[in-house]
């Protein structure tokens, strides 16, 4: 070895040693795209079971995935966590992912609802029906997505902007049951039915249909406990004069779309990330998703608790979400041509 | 100039062309990297995006930067030579007081707005009580558009023309007033005959600052569902998965932005004048009539109620209700992560800011002068795409290093870079460089090279004159770059959340995490610190520039 | 005693090009020195390579014995002692006045320093003004602050580039003439640059003329007026128009205006086509004169009035009469010849040519 490079690596290993704190065994590395005090909570209850450390850093899906795909196999990272199946799916694509075998993820996690290949795992479920204003709508003349382009709804429908990932899945989903040309053809049907331009989050969808500017809100559940539980009367009152309704009953289903985690290939501590994995299907974790969040668990077994219950059980489309992934590009192309602001 | 970089560059100091040029590549690099996706075939995106969506983008864009150009202009220019030029009840205290707004990131503004009048909001519920009707049945204009969007940036944005012009209002010879004054000019027309003309260099650069923000602005106008080129970066980037494309819109973006460097470097050229008597005296401001004062009085007063009073009752109220939740040790960490990076950058920027100065002042040349442009082009770029652009060398020369650790040593090294703060603190640096840059070199033109003369025929040698004529002279604008790039920082977002390491988290990205998940009122104490540890630094800033124009005309 | 400055021809070049060659004078210690030229001569290259500023190209300067520049060598202006005043003055706006004048000041005792600079400040009737600020005094005012900073550590020697330009034209005289009696009262060499003749006449002891990069003529005021040495000096100081002659021999020279005496003849042979120097007072109103010239121009000028005067072949003459009662333009004015002797320049295809001289006029130069 030459002079020179004892000198690098001398200089290097002093470098290292200040930037090693994922060195010890007992911790596993997190990218999370679900935002930290709706993780943090059962993150630090999983140390105090375990005494395993999680290290977390959150951030956009995409921004995540592409800082994965940049750092290549050193990436400290163990876990990947996002809030749709299509990211999850785009990075067992883009091959940071691998495949995990486990009793427990398997036997509890509903096929459709993990990569068959076990690249991924559901860990949630988050549905996007459509909310009615209970005063002004009778839910009896409601029935699926595809029929919000009947004439009575014109005008009286708020929904966010098509740059938002669920609206993006809701339309991948339809590509998958009914095909692009079809789901074209609805996209331009629907675009005029809206009461406004699509702007805001899935809030104030909510509370701009409460407040009367619109009769039908497209809305995750979430949002809509999250409002009936807020501090804010506003919020409360808003969501209070809102039913939900679950459409595509008769055929495939309401669309839900999950939260989930995959397993990065050049995990260094793969051991305590499925520890981790199987720690977040665990009846425990999956109650606390309901109560804490809104979301339904994706274990059947699970009761989503109360406020979820008290809106009926559901029908849920069947599709697998890795599918939703493959029709993204396509479902904004569709949007943008319906001029899908 | 030209004569002291062949003094130096006979004692061998003529490197410093290289090392402005090195440093500027290397700050370059992410702007590069976007770049480099031009070359890179986007298949047919572009004919998508020609046929549906890009046009939206231009005109959006091009009104946003009219909207708000002529937005911060008005309320810029006018209060600042209000508060500057006239005597007015209640001056001394709108001189600090408008600059508040600069402390409040724009997204957060946007929320705090659409929270208050929003259809469903209290402003028009109110309204609906009072009035009785249904929705449609009244006009009120829509706060979620582009209208809507041109008023944020404005409310946030005009301190810069605002800070910029009234310094060069109060630095204006007085006797080229007087001279107008004395013609039969009244204050009306001494402002645009004179006094304006003789600023527009000031007033060019921080329009130019606020337009650049405006163009990097992601947050409000995705908000407001306005489609700008920012969020048809990442709309193709992230929902057409198509990188190259969104690379090549930012390309485009660039443009745009190289644009306005020229016209505001153009501008500037065209007025290179000092006066040559270094003469003014103490300001005698323009008495106002009781109900001019009133209408002074109402204007700087109505500024200050829109950009800073309102949204920050409604953040104050939001934060009371939820203050015993969100307020915990944590958070103590949270505002300390926040002062460290905004600290160290913003120390870091005015480093390298005297650094390129000096080379220009000291080299002089066009290659100089290129680098220092080069190095400022982060400023108009949105964060997210420097953070990207920062990833990609960063992490490439990592995984380099590693390849070549293991093959040399078979032991790995790692991501000694990525993932860090280094990386974080560079982001900035790449992003906000051109804040303090152009303070710094605004300060350092006021140093005349016969200044570096005289002091050496007294015996002055260059560290003497660093210490006894430069240093004090540039006290002024070395605080203000500091205190820009430390609010700039502590308000900055997405740059944040892409590139900092585990664990750590800052003010700025718990607000965006609560707003974004739709919990305004909880995101509320958050942002209200962001605004809180931002309003010190501010009216220091104002009382720094107070303090020089007293000092001097005592 | 070796001279307080030497300038052994010496150039300085930009660039591969020379804009000072060959240049050399000395100066006594106390002697006033003035650089004298139009704008872009060279004049302050050389006066900021006497400085340091700039290195020299060729030849040698020496400060007080001590040789300070040769091609590849300069000695810092910090460790030369001189004193420089510059156009803008260059106060330092964040130092009152009495720190502005003690900003050399170094290796004193706090005492002693006050003591200077309140010495220095009487001496330029600024007592009283040590806690202001620059920008509060009047240009006047600044202007002797930057006289009395440069001269407070004692300087070697002073430098003053265009001190006067940024101020208005009275007060250049009385300041001109106040600066000469501070200056030889401190016993100070010194050199000033100018394009303005009169503030040169009115401080310097010795006037060098620069022209192209070239010192032309280094004389008093008078000598350079009356015998100048060539035609830039000659068209350069003072006014007065080339008539072309003929040299007659015995150093006589025949000329439109009559036969006159030619200052030095020396070179000139009998026959030979020469150029006269004709200044205004050179000629007087005769109206019995037999010379009847027509009257192209008429300027007052207080005490006199300036005529412009057509010669029968071509080409003009100015005369400055008394004035008393004026003739009008267009008429006739008898004049001759009232000069002992003129100065004779060979004919030639010079910049100024005979039969359209051109006026090379300060003033326009001041503009530029």
């Amino acid at each position: 070895m030459s002079y020179l490079n004892r000198i690098i690596t001398l200089s290097l290993l002093a470098c290292v040693s200040m930037t090693t704190f994922a060195a010890g065994n007992a911790e596993v590395n997190l990218y999370s795209a679900r935002k930290e005090n709706l993780i943090k909570p059962l993150l630090d209850r999983f140390t105090e079971q375990t005494g395993i450390q999680v290290n977390l850093v959150t951030g956009k899906a995409d921004a995540l995935l592409h800082r994965l795909k940049r750092e290549g196999r050193n990436t400290p990272a163990d876990l990947l966590l996002t809030t749709d199946a299509g990211r999850l799916h785009r990075a067992r694509q883009a091959g940071v992912t691998q495949a995990v075998t486990s009793e427990v993820l398997e036997s509890l996690i509903p096929s459709q609802y993990r990569d068959p290949a076990g690249h991924w795992f559901g860990l949630s479920l988050r549905a996007r029906p459509i909310l009615y204003v209970k005063q002004r709508v009778d839910p009896a003349r409601l029935s699926s997505y595809e029929a919000l382009t009947e004439a009575q709804w014109k005008g009286r429908i708020c929904i966010r902007s098509s740059g938002n990932i669920y609206n993006q899945s809701l339309v991948a989903s339809m590509i998958a049951a009914n095909g692009a040309e079809a789901t074209e053809m609805w996209a331009r049907d629907f675009v005029p039915q809206f009461a406004r331009d699509p702007k805001g989050g899935d809030r104030d969808q909510i509370l701009a249909a409460a407040a009367g500017q619109c009769d039908l809100a497209i809305a995750n559940t979430y949002y809509l406990a999250g409002m009936l539980e807020s501090k804010d009367q506003r919020q409360r009152e808003a969501a209070q004069q809102m039913g939900v309704f679950w459409p595509n009953q008769q055929g495939r289903g309401s669309h839900v779309n999950i939260s989930g985690a995959a397993l990065i290939k050049s995990a260094k501590h793969p051991e305590a990330a499925i520890k981790l994995l199987e720690f977040l299907v665990s009846a425990e974790s999956q109650a606390w998703y309901a109560e804490t969040n809104g979301e339904y668990p994706v274990r059947s077994d699970v009761s989503p608790g109360a406020l979820l219950a008290g809106w009926g059980d559901f029908k849920k489309d069947g599709v697998n979400l890795g599918q939703l992934g493959n029709f993204n590009p396509q479902a904004v192309r569709i949007m943008d041509r319906a001029g899908w602001k | 100039m030209m004569t002291a970089a062949r003094v130096f560059a006979k004692q061998g100091l003529n490197l410093w062309g290289t090392a402005a040029g090195f440093v500027a590549l290397l700050l370059g690099l992410p702007v590069l990297v976007v770049a480099g996706y031009l070359f890179e075939p986007s298949g047919e995106v572009w004919q998508h995006l020609l046929d549906t969506t890009l046009k939206d983008y231009v005109i959006n864009s091009l009104l946003l930067m009219i909207g708000v150009a002529c937005g911060v202009l008005l309320l810029g220019v006018s209060t600042a030579w209000l508060t500057s030029m006239c005597e007015f009840p209640g001056r001394g205290v709108f001189e600090w007081a408008l600059l508040l707004p600069m402390a409040i990131p724009a997204y957060i503004i946007a929320y705090t707005y659409t929270g208050l009048f929003d259809y469903a909001g209290p402003f028009q519920s109110w309204l609906r009580e009072l009035l009785g009707p249904g929705y449609g049945d009244y006009w009120f204009p829509e706060i979620r558009s582009l209208g809507g969007a041109v008023l944020m940036l404005t409310l946030v944005l005009y301190p810069y023309v605002y800070l910029l012009a009234r310094a060069a209002f109060l630095n204006q010879s007085l006797c080229v007033l007087d001279v107008s004054r004395t013609l039969g000019n009244g204050a009306w027309r001494s402002f645009f005959q004179v006094a304006l003309p003789m600023a527009r260099p000031a007033i060019v650069a921080g329009l130019s600052l606020a337009l650049m923000e405006t163009l990097a602005d992601y947050g409000t106008v995705q908000y407001f569902g306005v489609s700008t080129f920012t969020t048809g970066i990442f709309r193709t980037w992230y929902g057409l998965d198509n990188a190259a494309a969104a690379a090549q819109l930012s390309a485009v973006l660039l443009l745009f932005v190289f644009t306005l460097v020229v016209l505001e470097k153009a501008s500037r050229r065209q007025a290179r004048y000092h006066h040559t008597t270094q003469r003014h005296q103490g300001l005698d401001r323009f008495r106002l009539t009781r109900g001019q004062a009133w209408g002074a009085w109402l204007f700087c007063g109505a500024t200050l109620m829109l950009g800073f009073l309102l949204p920050f009752g409604q953040l104050l109220h939001w934060a009371l209700t939820t203050a015993d939740e969100q307020l915990d040790g944590r958070f103590l960490t949270l505002i300390m992560n926040s002062l460290m990076l905004a600290g160290s950058a913003s120390l870091l920027a005015l480093l390298l800011a005297l650094f390129f100065g000096y080379s220009r002042r000291l080299q002089g040349g066009w290659m100089v002068a290129a680098a220092v442009r080069v190095a400022s082009m982060g400023y108009a770029i949105p964060g997210t795409v420097i953070a990207i652009g920062v990833m990609i060398p960063f992490a490439a020369l990592d995984n380099q290093l590693d390849a070549w650790m293991r093959a040399q040593f078979g032991w790995s090294s790692g991501l000694l870079l990525s993932g860090t703060l280094a990386a974080l603190l560079f982001a900035y640096l790449v992003r906000f460089l051109a804040v303090s840059l152009q303070t710094v070199e605004a300060g350092l033109s006021k140093i005349r090279p016969s200044m570096d003369e005289v002091a050496r025929s007294l015996g002055s040698g260059p560290r003497e004159i660093l210490g006894r004529v430069h240093i004090p002279m540039l006290k002024g604008s070395l605080l203000t770059a500091l205190l820009l790039v430390f609010v700039d920082v502590l308000k900055e977002l997405p740059a944040t959340l892409i590139l900092r390491p585990f664990n750590f988290n800052t003010l700025s990205v718990r607000a965006y995490e609560l707003a974004s998940d739709e919990r305004l009122a909880d995101a509320a104490y958050a942002s209200l610190s962001i605004v809180a540890v931002g309003i010190l630094p501010v009216i220091l800033l104002s009382r720094s520039i107070t303090r020089s124009r007293h000092a001097k005309s005592t | 005693m070796p001279n307080q400055l030497e300038v052994n021809n010496v150039s300085v070049s930009y660039a591969g090009r020379a804009v000072v060659e060959g240049v050399s004078f000395a100066l006594q210690r106390g002697e006033i020195a003035s650089l004298l030229g139009p704008s872009g001569c060279g004049k302050t290259s050389l006066l900021r390579a006497i400085a340091g500023f700039e290195p020299v190209s060729a030849g040698e300067i020496h400060l007080h014995g001590v040789r300070v520049s040769q091609p590849g060598h300069t000695r810092a202006p910090e460790k030369r002692r001189v004193g420089m005043v510059f156009q803008d003055f260059a106060l330092y706006p964040h130092l009152n006045i009495r720190d502005n004048v003690a900003f050399g000041l170094r290796g004193l005792k706090a005492w002693n320093r006050r003591e200077r600079v309140s010495r220095l400040l009487e001496l330029v009737g600024l007592k009283g003004y040590e806690s202001q600020y620059p920008h509060q005094l009047s240009g006047g005012q600044q202007q002797r602050v930057a006289l009395i900073r440069a001269l407070a550590p004692k300087p070697e020697i002073l430098l003053l580039d265009e001190p006067f330009s940024g101020l208005d034209v009275e007060l250049r005289g009385q300041l001109a003439q106040e600066i000469r009696t501070i200056l030889k009262q401190e016993q100070v060499t010194a050199i000033l640059v100018t394009h303005d003749q009169q503030e040169a006449f009115a401080l310097a002891d010795r006037i060098g003329v620069v022209g192209e990069g070239r010192l032309r003529q280094w004389d008093t005021g008078y000598t350079l007026y009356h015998h100048p040495r060539d035609r830039f000096v000659a068209d350069f100081i003072g006014d007065g128009e080339l008539v072309p002659g003929q040299v007659q021999g015995d150093g006589w020279i025949d000329s439109p205006l009559g036969r006159v005496k030619a200052y030095d003849a020396v070179g000139h042979v009998a026959g030979q086509p020469v150029q006269i120097l004709i200044r205004p007072d050179d000629l007087c109103c005769d109206q019995h004169s037999e010379l009847q010239l027509e009257i192209l121009e008429r300027v007052f000028q207080g005490a006199d009035y300036l005529y412009s005067l057509a010669l029968p072949e071509g080409g003009r003459v100015d005369c400055r009469v008394r004035s008393q009662t004026p003739l009008e333009v267009g008429e006739r004015m008898g004049v001759r010849l009232n000069v002992t002797e003129v100065v004779v320049f060979p004919q030639s295809t010079d910049l100024w040519e005979a039969d359209e001289p051109a006026r090379p006029s300060p003033g326009l130069e001041a503009v530029i």
